[in-house]
Formats: C-alpha cells, structure tokens, sequence
C-alpha cells in the first residue's frame, strides 16, 4: 500500500490533471492519493472557492482513490468559512497552506485552532531555496514557531524543507511536525538524513503529482538504508495514523 | 545490455555521501541490471590538478570493465597535456566537462580546441548541466547552463557526440526544438519534473536520443531506474537508452 500525501489540481487543468494523477496511481500503485488545488501565488475568494469545488468534484469521482485538503488563503475574511464548509459539508481530510503569508502569521492561527478542533492534518508548504526563494514563502523557522504555539496541531512540513539540511534540526524538537519528501529535487541521502534526525514514523510518502514523477520519490525510499517495517511506515502506516479522526480508524483502513 | 554512463566515485564537499563507494556502486549496478558504468571522478572536479583525481580513479577501477571517463578544466594551462596522458595511460572512453563549476563559457576558445581534439581521437564529450538542483546548493550559488550555448556548440561541432548530463524534461524539450541536430544527447538522470518523462521524451525526441545515466552517488539510482522500467515504451526503445551505440560506440555489440 502507498498513500501519496502530497498531489494537487492545477487551476484550470482539472480534466489533464485528473487523467494524469489516476493513471499515475493505477500504473505506479498508489493507493490514496490526498490532492490540493493551487494557481496563482494570492488567490483570490473566487479562485479559492474554484479549486476547492474542483478538488471537492475529484473526490466524488474517484472515491477511496482521492482525498481533498481544504487550500485557504488565510488573508481572506471567509477562510475560516471556506475550511468549514470544506471539512464538514464536502468531508476534506487536511488543510493546505501554500505561499500567500508565513505559516506562522497571526491570520493562521484561527484556521490552525480550528483544524486541532477537526482532528485533521495541517500541510505547509516550506522552501528554503538557494536561488527563487518566493515572498512569503514558509521556511523552516516559521514551521517550528507554530508547532511551539499549537503542539496539539498535526503539522506536516512539505519538501523536507526544501533543502534538508536547513530544515530538519529546526523542527526536530516538535514531535507534532511530520515531513513529506514530495518533489522532484531530491537527492540520495536527504531521506536518510531524515529519518536519522526524525525517526521514520515522522516522514510520509509524497509526491507533488502531476508536476512531480513519484519514482523519483519511490526510488529514493527503495534505495534509502531503512529497513522494510521503516519503509512500510513511510509509505502508508504514518499517513494513515496522521489522517485517522477517531480511534480505530487505523484498523478499518488496513483491514479494508 | 545496460549501461549507466553517468556515475561519480570520490568526495563531494557539500555533504555526507550515503553508501557511495566503488563497492557500493557495483552492487546498485548489479542490483539494476547494470553491467557496464562509465566512471568519472567527484575529486577531479575539485583539486587544483585535476589529473590527481584521475589517478585516484584508476586505482579504484583497476581490474575491472568500468570505463574511465576524464575530468577536464580547459581553463587550466595542461589540459590538452592530461587529454593525452588519459588517453595513453588511463585508456579513457570520454571526457567530462563542468563549465558553472570552473566557471568558464562555452563560448571559450579553449573549449573549442578541446572539442576539435577530442573529434579528432573519436571521444564523446559529457557536459554536465548540473550536478544538484539550484534550489538546494550550499554554501555556492551553481547556475545551470545557458541553453543558447549549448546548441552553439553542438552546432559547431557536428560530428562530435556530446551528452548533457542531468538536463531537466523541459530544457531537453527546448535543446531539441532550438537544435534539431543529432549529435546532442541527453542523460536521463534528472527527469523527475513531470509525469511520465520517458515515454513523454520518446515521442516528442525520439529514444536516439536519450542515453541511461544515474548520477550515482548524488541521485538515486533507483529512481531513474523505476521511471525506464515502467515507462510504457517498446523494448527496442528502452534497449537503445541504455545502451545507446551512437555515444557509446560498440559497447555490448
């Protein structure tokens, strides 16, 4: 079993990127697949409210495959509404928070109380970049800043980090931050270097399809030095207990 | 028969190095199928004289049929003196060159003395394009190569095979649309942005065009792997990518 955590519809691409995305879990055995819409950096109400409807019509089409991140942009007036109605009407699993302010602004915290409140995962895309660095984008800092302020969120920070080696010492200390190695720049050893730091049953599967081919993701864990129990927990057991609402959820899943 | 022309033995500077010996590297050779690695040193790129890596290399690979492929600066005054000696000595079957990181252009004059030389003695040139993503270089700021030159000097020299190591799905879009000519190829160590990259590249380019490279011990071996194994392509076009006898003349013949 694979649970890619990490994939997302591009804004006016869902019929490509849908294609793509199943055909991606069906030939390379990804079991789930947790998706989230993006486009521009600061998305308007009206482009949020499109790429959830968006990720909220995959979810339908495609069930057990999918599973959809409520995306907020935390400087509007509606987000708290836009992530309730997201959660409990179209039943999301997780909250995504990409580049439109740091993830530790104070905008956030009303959204991150909110998803504590849900029992639902929180992923923050985090980049420290040696050249491209966007404006607001989250780094390391901010991820362990937040995790100090709400340590009964479930943070997953996105891309190791970025570069690894900036990013895991930093939030190595908060036990509520998970890491994902999703994209397409990693190099052998980052996800050794991470499980050393994090231990495995920090680190969940991801991919950033359809921008991403998740061999390069996949490869990197068959070759990593983890033993198989390691690798189970990286490619499904940690998602499964990270997106589990209630008790015995966990059991369910693996059963079915 | 595969063969991984894109594989690095020695010493990266810039962090620790999993499991990347010569031992090492035989076992994920022999693990993926791999029976033949066209070797090139991490040291050469960095010493003063490169030529001390290259005999580091050669004692790494003695007795084996790994190939030696040489690190060349042609900024440094010797370079024609170590093609000579690498190719008596060392019984070299390529050159590699790492322009952003020795920091000259392709445009340089030497380059192209070198390049006259090497399609004199029939020796496949391998440009490296990037040895990391840019996004995650520490502590230098490495840039990528200019595309405009690169078809620039394939375009001056025509009947030289010259690779690009760890090109990106796109820039091999771009190099192929700007320079249809065939004496540019492409590695396919770095094809992780977008989906599908193999079978995607065979279409648009052609597998003629694309040679089987690793970027052992930097990538994971496994993952360029994966992406030609379970690329929806014919066999006869995954059997030419990994060993592609316009570059690698003869090998597996």
């Amino acid at each position: 079993m694979i649970i890619d955590i990490h994939a997302h519809l591009w804004g006016g691409q869902y019929a490509e990127n849908k294609a793509e995305i199943v055909r991606a879990c069906q030939r390379h055995g990804l079991t789930r697949c947790y998706i989230s819409g993006l486009g521009a950096f600061q998305p308007d109400p009206e482009e949020i409210a499109e790429l959830n409807r968006e990720v909220y019509r995959f979810q339908r089409e495609e069930p057990g495959l999918i599973q959809g991140y409520a995306y907020v942009n935390p400087n509007h007036g509606n987000a708290l509404a836009v992530l309730q109605r997201c959660v409990e009407e179209w039943g999301m699993a997780g909250m995504k928070l990409w580049v439109a302010c740091y993830c530790d602004a104070p905008q956030v915290y009303p959204l991150v109380e909110q998803c504590i409140d849900y029992r639902i995962p929180v992923l923050l895309h985090t980049f420290h970049k040696r050249v491209g660095q966007l404006p607001n984008e989250s780094l390391a800092t901010h991820v362990a800043r937040l995790a100090k302020r709400y340590p009964e969120a479930k943070l997953i920070m996105a891309h190791l980090g970025g570069n690894c080696y900036h990013g895991i010492k930093v939030v190595q200390a908060y036990p509520n931050v998970f890491v994902d190695f999703s994209g397409s720049m990693f190099r052998r050893g980052d996800l050794d270097y991470a499980c050393r730091l994090l231990g495995a049953e920090r680190i969940l599967f991801g991919s950033d399809l359809p921008v991403a081919d998740p061999l390069v993701s996949l490869g990197q864990v068959e070759e990593a030095d983890l033993m198989e129990a390691e690798k189970e927990v990286i490619l499904h057991k940690n998602a499964l207990a990270l997106f589990a609402r209630r008790s015995g959820e966990v059991e369910n899943e693996e059963r079915s | 028969m595969r063969v991984d022309l894109n594989c690095l033995l020695g010493h990266w500077p810039f962090r620790k190095l999993h499991r990347s010996s010569f031992q090492d590297l035989k076992r994920s050779h022999a693990q993926a199928g791999i029976s033949l690695g066209w070797a090139a040193s991490l040291n050469s790129i960095f010493y003063n004289d490169p030529y001390e890596g290259e005999l580091e290399l050669k004692e790494m690979i003695r007795g084996t049929n790994y190939r030696h492929v040489l690190t060349v600066n042609p900024t440094l005054p010797y370079f024609l003196q170590d093609l000579e000696r690498g190719r008596r000595d060392l019984g070299i079957c390529a050159v590699r060159l790492y322009p952003t990181y020795h920091g000259y252009s392709l445009r340089d004059e030497k380059v192209h003395t070198l390049l006259r030389e090497l399609d004199r003695l029939a020796l496949p040139l391998l440009l490296t394009m990037r040895l990391e993503d840019e996004r995650l270089n520490y502590p230098l700021a490495i840039e990528p190569l200019p595309l405009p030159e690169i078809a620039a000097l394939a375009r001056a020299h025509p009947r030289l095979p010259i690779v690009l190591l760890s090109p990106t799905f796109g820039e091999v879009i771009e190099l192929t649309e700007s320079f249809p000519g065939g004496n540019l190829f492409f590695d396919t160590s770095n094809l992780g942005h977008n989906l599908f990259p193999v079978e995607k590249l065979v279409a648009k380019v052609g597998s003629s065009r694309l040679v089987y490279g690793s970027g052992f011990p930097l990538k994971a071996l496994r993952s360029s792997i994966l992406q030609l194994e379970q690329a929806e392509i014919p066999p006869a076009a995954a059997a030419q990518i990994f060993c592609n006898q316009a570059v690698l003349k003869g090998v597996g013949k």
